[in-house]
């Protein structure tokens, strides 16, 4: 067996049965390999936002992405939607160093593309396949996706969806680095061990080594995407004091809720990086946009000033799980410290929180 | 906790993963046994992220607009089937027609079958939770509602849960709904995860896509708003 098929669900089984000084049945072996193959290679959702940004003039949106260990493959959905019958031009997606088409299904801004109209039930989503594995694991990277109207045509993004893809095997006896998980048929019974070489990782050590992998290289993404137009929501003003994303007129402030990641103990925050894609409207006053969680400041990012060019700012933060039920409330917030009080602004459009926990 | 999962060595929020030295640090050896407390430990950590292996689906902001005809008037010839005073004591999917602007549709989701259905057995798609926060003037003048399926189909043609839940109170609240199917599903194969690193042959993979629908009905007059979205998968 050299490409052991992945489970898709994890294998009960109780403790009791490992017991001492009694030898543990090589079918322990063989459903731990399972159960490494299964959680180090659950796919993850990356984003999923709608977007509307229909329009007379291109636009764009970006998400974040940071490659699970051992994931081959990311989907990728568009949907488009035009303001009128017909509205056509193109989407291409820049693609991140590492990252190739496997199936660009129209999506690399090589085929004209029409949107039905919005109103319609029929959504008419578009998949495409990227080839992620030359990406480097775990490396905050960013996709950009421009829609183009044809002149005289209305089109815009609908919505953006991207998820990892579940690895249909694993083959860690000929690729032990590029491939994670671990081969059942090195567990062989009644009970006694084959460690491994150094250079192989195979045997039991591997599981150790594959089970932390499955803990800290699976990256679990929580991400907000905004339009590039929008200038209501997703604007930080000139102000002292740290205001979030007004939203509905500017009476309510924006809320999300995510389930913490807890794979210590309740008190035990994870660490996770939190990144956003922003731009500010001042050649020379910056900003700074804040991640609040479960009312309390998790991290503050410098957006220092771009001119009205798109950059990143990152930084690291403990996302608590002492919450009942792990409920992480989160709150975005930001603001212009110095800046003039009517033009300067820091305008975001895309934020993320994505699991780094070492 | 559901059947599909193994037995942690502490329970509840107690569970935890317990960091072990790797097997390349010589403690393992060749031909002999493994002990039991690696054994319990490999096992409980194993267990444990199973159960912690649940992920985070959507976070949206004012993704849709709420009508008091459920964006019926928007599509061509069609007419709300569930008009009128007798709405507010009814909740089924075809409250609204799930059109582009006064619903949102987030997939596909890469689904993983391993919770029980609760009163007739078998396995399916974990419960998904759904965090509406929303602005009301009016009590009772709003329902939220949300569905899965298993293509991007609206839920009118090819839903496997819904829920739905009455905003009954003023001023900014959250309503939450959980998700549950209660048909059992197994993966499908789905698209390529790769090109096979022997044969150069693609391998298809198995998965069970699965999409989110969210929506709102507005049933008395007044001022109303869905300020985000936010959905994830749990374990109860």
């Amino acid at each position: 067996v050299s490409a052991p098929g992945v489970p898709w669900k994890p294998s009960p089984a109780d403790l009791r049965r490992l017991r001492s000084g009694k030898r543990t049945s090589g079918d322990h072996g063989r459903r731990w390999c399972n159960e490494v193959n299964f959680l180090a290679t659950v796919p993850q959702p990356v984003c999923s936002s709608l977007i509307r940004s229909a329009d007379t003039v291109a636009q764009s949106v970006e998400f974040f992405y940071a490659r699970s260990i051992g994931v081959q493959v990311l989907k990728l959905v568009v949907a488009l939607e035009s303001l009128t019958l017909g509205g056509s031009g193109t989407v291409e997606v820049t693609l991140p160093a590492g990252a190739a088409w496997l199936n660009a299904n129209g999506l690399d801004g090589s085929v004209a593309l029409t949107a039905g109209r919005s109103g319609l039930q029929s959504y008419g989503s578009i998949e495409a396949l990227v080839d992620v594995s030359g990406m480097t694991a775990g490396s905050l990277s960013l996709f950009t996706v421009t829609c183009t109207p044809y002149a005289s045509n209305t089109l815009g993004i609908y919505r953006i969806h991207a998820a990892e893809v579940a690895l249909a095997s694993v083959d860690p006896t000929n690729y032990p680095t590029d491939d994670r998980g671990a081969n059942p048929a090195w567990c062989i019974p009644p009970g006694k061990l084959h460690d491994g070489g150094a250079s192989v990782g195979d045997g039991f050590g591997r599981l150790f080594s594959e089970s932390d992998y499955a803990r800290q290289g699976v990256k679990r993404h929580w991400q907000v995407l905004f339009r590039e137009q929008r200038t209501a929501i997703d604007v930080f003003t000139a102000s002292t004091s740290f205001t979030g994303l007004a939203m509905l007129s500017g009476l309510y402030e924006a809320t999300w809720y995510l389930r913490a990641f807890r794979p210590f103990k309740t008190t035990d925050g994870y660490a996770h990086t939190f990144a956003v894609r922003y731009k500010t409207t001042s050649a020379t006053k910056g900003g700074e946009i804040k991640l609040v969680l479960n009312s309390a400041d998790a991290v503050t990012l410098t957006c220092p000033a771009t001119n009205g060019a798109w950059a990143t700012a990152s930084g690291t933060c403990t996302v608590p799980a002492n919450n009942t039920d792990q409920l992480v409330i989160t709150h975005i917030k930001g603001r212009v410290p110095t800046g003039d009080g009517t033009n300067d602004k820091v305008m975001m459009r895309a934020a993320a929180l994505i699991s780094n926990g070492a | 906790m559901t059947s599909a999962l193994g037995e942690t060595m502490e329970a509840g929020t107690s569970a935890r993963y317990y960091k072990h030295p790797s097997g390349s640090s010589s403690w393992l050896q060749d031909g002999k046994p493994l002990d039991s407390g690696s054994a319990h430990i490999l096992d409980n950590n194993l267990s444990h992220l199973g159960a912690e292996s649940v992920r985070c689906w959507v976070a949206d902001y004012a993704p849709f607009s709420i009508s008091d005809d459920g964006g019926y008037g928007n599509i061509v010839g069609e007419t709300n089937p569930d008009a009128g005073p007798e709405a507010a004591q009814n909740a089924t999917p075809a409250e609204v027609i799930w059109e582009r602007t006064t619903s949102a549709v987030y997939g596909p989701f890469p689904a993983i079958a391993d919770h029980e259905i609760s009163d007739r057995g078998g396995l399916t798609v974990r419960k998904v939770r759904v965090k509406f926060r929303v602005v009301a003037t009016v009590a009772n003048g709003l329902r939220v509602m949300c569905a899965l399926t298993r293509s991007e189909q609206t839920p009118l043609e090819d839903q496997i849960a819904f829920g739905y839940d009455l905003v009954n109170a003023t001023g900014e609240t959250v309503r939450t709904i959980d998700l549950e199917a209660d048909v059992p599903l197994d993966p499908r194969p789905g698209p390529r995860s790769r090109v096979d690193n022997v044969t150069n042959q693609a391998v298809v993979s198995q998965e069970i896509p699965v999409w989110l629908w969210v929506s709102a009905r507005q049933l008395l007059a007044g001022s109303y708003g869905v300020v985000s979205v936010s959905a994830y998968e749990v374990r109860e």
